[in-house]
């Protein structure tokens, strides 16, 4: 139960002191997280999995949303079966596709690395993992506009 | 102006001194803000930025501060962020940059001057409850020459800053303690010498400790010196999870 | 608190049910299949704990993002509070919406 409260944290102190501190991102320092210039693989694919991971709750409520019209009974959900199986509407679930697959891939390699399973080995799994997920997208994205 | 070059040494280094554009990072206390100065360096084969930036106090201006000692990579004193990225100094070619080269202070510990940051930031992250440099332990009989009290125990961190620097969560999250007191912590783990390691895995384990982490690994190559913070916050998160410590879950 | 080390444990095993579902599909697609889909006993327990590990996940997640913007004490709590309450009326929404939609079958 210890709690570290700020008056635990020196350095925050000597942060109150002037100067400037100089951070990553252009203007906003959330967009550290995001920002290519001068970075590895590593931030990349964090960069990522972030942006996959917020379009995916995103999506999670769109999709309660939609599941909703179930509630409203057969002809509202077949309007939208119609809506969504037009072409436009499969290359948006293409993008879900790759969203679940780079994140959900993603995340085992930061699973086994991050636990100290193999805290040695990030980039050859990253690379490993891209394998497996490009061959999983390109199988999947098949079946979605093929009408599968 | 020509340089003479030691011709043995210099080989395929020939010709004139060429020069090279530095854009500064300059800051002095009660400016409004930071601005960047631009100043034209000669430059040889083997100019390091420190180098360059000693021409420029010396032929240009004497106030612009940097913080250097060993020019050898070991003292870490003289970590920037060059182009963006965080490198030493006193090692890093100017020959292997642009044309232009942009030169600022490491990021995420404020500036007191110039390229000079506050490093007691930084050094505030460690534990005070575990000290991490550590006096060596003799044999038994040996003795240390004249003058010399005890041996302090060499480590690989040199203290430079640079991976906290070069980490994303610390430039949005001033509480994550950082990876070079986290690899430290792991360091004493492998190697306790006597320190409460209940203690010091319980100071990990907070989330402001190894679980900010995201397993970037920006550090581990931010690192002049093999420390690899990154693995080292890794192994450590491997301890807490196989319940190596006291384990403390749910608020 | 956190811990990392929980949302990591929650992704393994949404991961495993996630695969389940992905199996069973196999073409969901009129109002009818989607009704007898969840009807099923199996089904509905799988996709009911698929819910409540996603949402846990996700907020879980959120939360960490949130959490690197560097929250003190008092705002980790309050984010916490905001995770509580999102995260039971989401699964509550969820169950209702499974439920009721079983019950139609
Ligand atoms: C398919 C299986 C999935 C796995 C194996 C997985 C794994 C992970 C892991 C390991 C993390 C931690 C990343 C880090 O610490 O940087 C994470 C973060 C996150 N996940 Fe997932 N996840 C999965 C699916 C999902 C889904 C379906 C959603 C959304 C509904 C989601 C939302 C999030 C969010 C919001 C985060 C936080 C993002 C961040 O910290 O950058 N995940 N996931
Ligand atoms: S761990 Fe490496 S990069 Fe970080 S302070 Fe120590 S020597 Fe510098
Ligand atoms: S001057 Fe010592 S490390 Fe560069």
């Amino acid at each position: 139960m210890n709690r570290r409260d700020d008056a635990d944290l020196p350095w925050l102190a000597e942060r109150e002191r002037p100067g400037p501190v100089l951070r990553k991102g252009a203007g906003m320092t959330p967009l550290a997280w995001f920002d290519p210039r001068g970075r590895a693989l590593g931030s990349f694919a964090f960069a990522l999995n972030r942006i996959t991971a917020l379009g995916l709750v995103l999506y999670l409520y769109l999709h309660l949303g939609v599941l909703s019209l179930l509630l409203r009974g057969e002809d509202a959900w077949g309007d939208f079966l119609r809506l969504a199986t037009t072409g436009a509407f499969l290359g948006l679930d293409v993008l879900l596709l790759f969203g679940l697959l780079f994140h959900g891939l993603n995340g085992i390699r930061v699973t086994l690395v991050g636990s100290g399973v193999v805290p040695e080995r990030q980039r050859a799994l990253f690379w490993a993992f891209t394998v497996v997920g490009v061959l999983a997208l390109t199988a999947g994205a098949v079946r979605i506009v093929g009408g599968g | 102006m020509r340089i003479e070059t030691d011709q043995r040494s210099s080989a395929g280094a020939e010709g004139p001194t060429r020069t090279r554009r530095f854009r500064v990072f300059r800051y002095k206390r009660g400016d409004r803000g930071p601005r960047y100065e631009t100043f034209d360096v000669p430059v040889e084969a083997r100019t390091t930025v420190l180098d360059a930036m000693r021409w420029i106090q010396l032929h240009v201006d004497p106030s612009l501060a940097i913080r250097h000692s060993c020019s050898h990579a070991s003292c870490g004193t003289c970590g920037v962020r060059v182009d963006g990225r965080e490198v030493l100094m006193c090692v890093t070619p100017v020959e292997d940059l642009g044309r232009e080269i942009t030169v600022e202070p490491v990021a995420n510990l404020p500036v007191l001057t110039d390229l000079v940051v506050d490093m007691r930031a930084f050094y505030a992250r460690y534990p005070d409850e575990h000290p991490l440099v550590r006096e060596s332990e003799l044999l038994p009989g040996a003795k240390t020459p004249e003058g010399i009290a005890t041996y302090v125990r060499y480590e690989d961190c040199i203290e430079c800053g640079l991976c906290l620097s070069a980490c994303p969560i610390a430039a949005t999250d001033d509480r994550y303690v950082g990876p070079a007191a986290l690899a430290a912590a792991e360091r004493i783990v492998e190697e306790r010498r006597g320190a409460d390691l209940a203690a010091l895995l319980a100071w990990a384990d907070e989330p402001d400790g190894v679980w900010r982490c995201h397993a970037i690994f920006e550090c581990t190559r931010a690192c002049p010196s093999d420390v690899r913070p990154a693995e080292r916050i890794m192994t450590l998160r491997g301890m807490l999870a196989r319940g190596h410590a006291p384990m403390e879950e749910a608020r | 608190m956190l811990s990392g080390l929980a949302l990591l444990v929650l992704a393994a095993i949404h991961m495993v049910a996630h695969h389940f579902v992905v199996e069973e599909v196999g073409g969901l697609r009129t109002y009818r299949q989607v009704l007898d889909y969840i009807a099923s006993p199996v089904m509905f327990t799988l996709e009911s704990a698929f819910l409540v590990t996603v949402t846990a996940h996700a907020l879980m997640g959120v939360r960490n993002v949130l959490l690197d913007l560097g929250a003190g004490p008092r705002a980790r709590r309050r984010i916490d509070a905001a995770m509580w309450i999102l995260g039971i009326l989401t699964v509550g929404y969820g169950m209702f919406l499974v439920g009721t939609l079983a019950s139609r079958a």
